[in-house]
């Protein structure tokens, strides 16, 4: 109660410290937009006009979002589809590009490749690795961690500030002191080797333990928000019936917070093939082949300074390989998960 | 308490938000005052500042405003002003490609911009004139040549389209093995035809092993001629002398992979190498299989031997990349070898660079050999690694020796044979700009470009860098006293008969069309099973054993090829 009420004070004093500030632009402001309303006259609108107005409303908020949409989606994945049937070879006399169509043969090299190449196949298990981890691990932790914090049990402010301070800084300030903790900071403290300097298991696990430690901030944000919006009567009549925080979770918070978790899970399933687990943030361009994902074999088959326009063609077809193969993934699992959706609304 | 608690995670908030301000800096724009002025040529230069800096370029460009400070060209405008931005941004590689018609810049000094990616974008100027046109005139007649006869015939294969010119090769950028000379003398790792190890004073010039090359008197003296003694030298330095034999970039593991390359070429020599790249020729270690040691049991010969675009797969099986994994995995074998550091991925290529320098002057366990690219010393003393030595004895870049050290040869059969240097430059090039419309700007970017590659100016990069551009010019001895030891030992193997350079390059179809498959590091250890690096894989405690390495590349590049053809 004592600590209820220290609250209530300290969160009165910053309110008084900003109103001290604002209350006298914000004052300024509205005077000015009442005046500036008296002045502009005011004619009857007709309903044509109103409908023209309206229009001009709706498209003037849509146009930036449509443009951006045309250029940056369609127009890119058009050029993808075009690249994944195409080949580019230089003409050795002239230096020029010589773009051939050549059907289906990218496809093909890539589903070859991804059926048999042994280095192809531990990239697919390490992409499900992953997954799996983010989706057993990090999902539940963010979950139980965002439960924990919307409770405002012991150590909420400290939980809160650790694990969201990942989410505001740079990711490559925090690979870098993750890379020094790892390696320099951990055989000092215990005596061991380096994390990422024995075998590749125990690289390709520091790494995902980075992701999910990293990947804490924005899910339990989300899922804090998410319990937030709960009516504090239903879990105030809880209480009074008795409930234990565990069965609130289980009865009443993780019902009702479904929706967010199942757009999570969708999201996360449709990113599958394009993680690369910020393993170009660890590595750049030289990550060895046991830790990589095909997220980042894609990205680097690309991105590489050393690529040229050759790369693109057979990128282009696995990553259409890739969609295909996602897309009634991503289908049949939002149906099972929207079967799972009890349909509360509150 | 409360406020205690305040001001630390205020100060522990400064820390963290001041890392990344200083993260996103960079080094200041040098002060230019002439840049604004409209009576001279501005000519704007972008340079790629990697491991070759950009001191060379300030130098240079105050050269040249000074020979062209009276310049006119019929506009009203007289003399020139360089402007330079030097960065690692946007100044390299495809991201530079892909913008280059809409740069500001009108000269280029960047890496990783192939030959071919750059002219097929269209953006590059054809500066054919000045690549075959007498520099007589430049040079006020200390030269009567060509740039153009100054191009190694590999490279000219390649650069020549037609009889035209769209860039130059920038510089040369091979790895490989460093030694600290110093340290040798300091703690007596100077070999004996005995197999003891000393002082050279000690042990006598005639009783020093000959070195890789196998002749007296030469610049490898008292250096292992053999794997077998190279070994018994690191032994010595780990058990008797409390050295440690090495270190390297444990983030970057193409440098160790592309070192490691040189010991193929090197195995291979110039023309067997050079197939790997012609495609065209016969081979002669082309090894059937190879035993648990590397070491090849039968080989390919006659018309299994010869080698075209169609089969040239073959060329896998070259003997010296097994010798090569032979090496790799004796020297993993045996962790008091390296550095903990060499497998650490906080350790890039300048922290390498710093922890070996600093090791003989500032710490009890000095390390002998450092695998980096040859220009690290340039790239250590540009990010202050020497400076700050000072404190320990006033060591400096020009006092400190290191040195490329050649190989040792496999066996002892190899002893004699010439050191070979496989060398792709980088990909580096220098160019201009296509779409500038002051005519009079173009001609002075052409003017320019053609005056950084006169002998004088080229020489003048070498003794600025400690390394060598991929034409043929040497160093004077009068300029070479103006040089690091590292520099001297770069230049002089420009002048050593029993040393080859083999330019990564070629005309091959392949070649052209797959440029970024024959990149040293990947070509060498291609394969589907393992990781491209072969002390990577030696590491792990499931290391395949070196015939099965052998195997799985063998088979790949077969199976890679019928996509590399089409």
């Amino acid at each position: 109660m004592k600590r209820k009420k220290q609250k209530i004070e300290k969160e009165s004093e910053i309110g008084i410290f900003f109103k001290r500030i604002f209350r006298p632009v914000s004052d300024a402001v509205y005077d000015c937009s009442v005046a500036i309303h008296n002045k502009i006259p005011h004619k009857q609108m007709t309903g044509k006009r109103k409908r023209i107005g309206e229009a001009v409303f709706y498209w003037a908020i849509l146009i930036v979002p449509i443009i951006q949409f045309l250029l940056m989606y369609v127009a890119v994945n058009l050029r993808s589809f075009s690249f994944a049937f195409q080949s580019y070879k230089f003409d050795v006399k002239t230096g020029q590009e010589i773009i051939g169509w050549v059907g289906f043969a990218n496809f093909k090299r890539f589903i070859t490749e991804i059926s048999a190449d042994s280095v192809m196949l531990l990239r697919l298990k390490n992409t499900m690795i992953v997954y799996a981890i983010h989706l057993f691990v990090g999902t539940v932790l963010a979950i139980l961690f965002a439960y924990y914090i919307y409770k405002g049990f012991k150590g909420t402010t400290v939980f809160r500030v650790v694990l969201f301070m990942p989410s505001i800084l740079s990711s490559v300030v925090l690979v870098l002191i993750f890379n020094y903790f790892v390696g320099r900071a951990v055989p000092e403290l215990f005596g061991i080797k380096g994390l990422m300097s024995t075998t590749f298991e125990k690289k390709f696990a520091t790494v995902i333990f980075y992701n999910t430690f990293m990947g804490f901030g924005s899910g339990m944000l989300m899922y804090s928000n998410a319990m937030g919006r709960i009516p504090e009567s239903l879990t105030e009549y809880a209480k009074l019936e008795g409930c234990s925080a565990t069965k609130e979770f289980f009865s009443i918070t993780l019902p009702l917070i479904y929706p967010t978790v199942e757009t999570f899970l969708i999201i996360g399933l449709a990113n599958i093939f394009t993680d690369q687990a910020n393993l170009f943030t660890f590595f750049l361009d030289d990550a060895n082949r046991e830790i990589q994902t095909i997220g980042y074999y894609l990205f680097q088959t690309i991105f590489t300074e050393r690529s040229s326009m050759t790369s693109y063609p057979y990128a282009s077809a696995a990553g259409l390989t890739l969609t295909a193969i996602t897309i009634p993934i991503v289908m049949v699992a939002r149906y099972f998960l929207n079967k799972l959706d009890k349909g509360v609304e509150f | 308490m409360k406020k205690f608690t305040k001001h630390l995670a205020l100060a522990l908030t400064g820390i963290v938000f001041s890392g990344m301000v200083v993260g996103c800096g960079g080094k200041p724009v040098v002060e230019d005052n002439d840049a604004d002025d409209e009576t001279m040529y501005q000519l704007k230069v972008s340079n790629y500042e990697g491991g070759f800096g950009r001191v060379w370029l300030d130098e240079a460009a105050k050269r040249f405003e000074d020979k062209y400070k009276d310049l006119e060209l019929g506009d009203g405008r007289k003399g020139v002003n360089v402007n330079i931005e030097s960065s690692k941004n946007g100044t390299a590689g495809q991201s530079l490609i892909a913008n280059l018609s809409k740069s500001e810049y009108h000269v280029f000094f960047a890496e990783d911009t192939y030959y071919y990616s750059l002219t097929s974008s269209n953006a590059v100027a054809d500066i054919t004139d000045i690549v075959t046109g007498s520099l007589s005139e430049i040079t006020n007649g200390a030269e009567t040549g060509t740039i153009e006869a100054k191009l190694d015939p590999t490279i000219k294969s390649l650069y020549d389209l037609d009889g035209k010119y769209y860039a130059l090769p920038h510089y040369e950028a091979p790895k490989g093995l460093i030694y600290d000379v110093d340290l040798f003398d300091q703690k007596g790792l100077w070999m004996a035809k005995d197999g003891t190890f000393g002082k050279k004073a000690d042990i006598g010039a005639e009783n020093l092993t000959t070195g890789p090359d196998g002749e007296m008197n030469t610049y490898d003296d008292g250096l292992p001629n053999t794997f077998d003694d190279f070994f018994r030298l690191c032994d010595y330095m780990v058990e008797e002398a409390g050295v440690t034999p090495f270190t390297w970039s444990g983030k970057h593991i193409g440098y160790t992979s592309s070192a490691l390359a040189q010991i193929w070429a090197d195995h291979e020599g110039k023309d067997q190498f050079y197939l790997n790249y012609s495609m065209e020729g016969t081979a002669t270690s082309l090894a059937v299989d190879v035993n648990e040691n590397g070491i090849a049991t039968s080989y390919l010969t006659g018309e299994d031997a010869k080698i075209t675009g169609d089969n040239a797969y073959k060329l896998q099986r070259q003997e010296g990349k097994y010798v090569t994994l032979a090496f790799a995995k004796r020297l993993e074998s045996n962790s008091d070898y390296y550095t903990s550091l060499s497998y650490e991925n906080s350790e890039d290529n300048i922290a390498a660079q710093k922890t070996y320098i600093r090791s003989r002057v500032a710490t009890s366990q000095p390390i002998a050999f450092l695998f980096e690219g040859v220009w690290w010393e340039n790239e250590a003393d540009e990010s202050g690694h020497f400076d700050s030595l000072k404190v320990y004895g006033g060591e400096t870049r020009q006092t400190r020796r290191f040195g490329l050290m050649p190989y040792p040869k496999a066996t002892a059969a190899k002893v004699g044979q010439n050191r070979t240097i496989v060398d792709t430059t980088n990909n580096s090039a220098s160019f201009i700009r296509k779409n500038i419309e002051d005519e009079q700007i173009m001609k002075v970017a052409k003017l320019f470009l053609q005056f950084v590659h006169t002998d004088n100016e080229m020489q003048e990069f070498t003794v600025n860098t400690s390394t060598m551009k991929p034409l043929n010019y040497s160093v004077p001895e009068d300029k070479m006293t103006r040089m690091s030891y590292f520099g001297k030992d770069i230049a002089a193997l420009r002048n050593n008969d029993k040393v080859d350079i083999v330019y990564a390059y070629s005309d091959h179809e392949i070649f052209v069309n797959h440029n970024d498959k024959f990149y040293l590091n990947s070509f060498a250890w291609e394969n589907t099973k393992y990781d491209l690096n072969p002390l990577s894989v030696f590491h792990q405690t499931n290391a395949p054993t070196i015939k099965d390495y052998f195997k799985t590349m063998v088979a790949d590049r077969e199976a890679d090829w019928a996509n590399w053809k089409n």
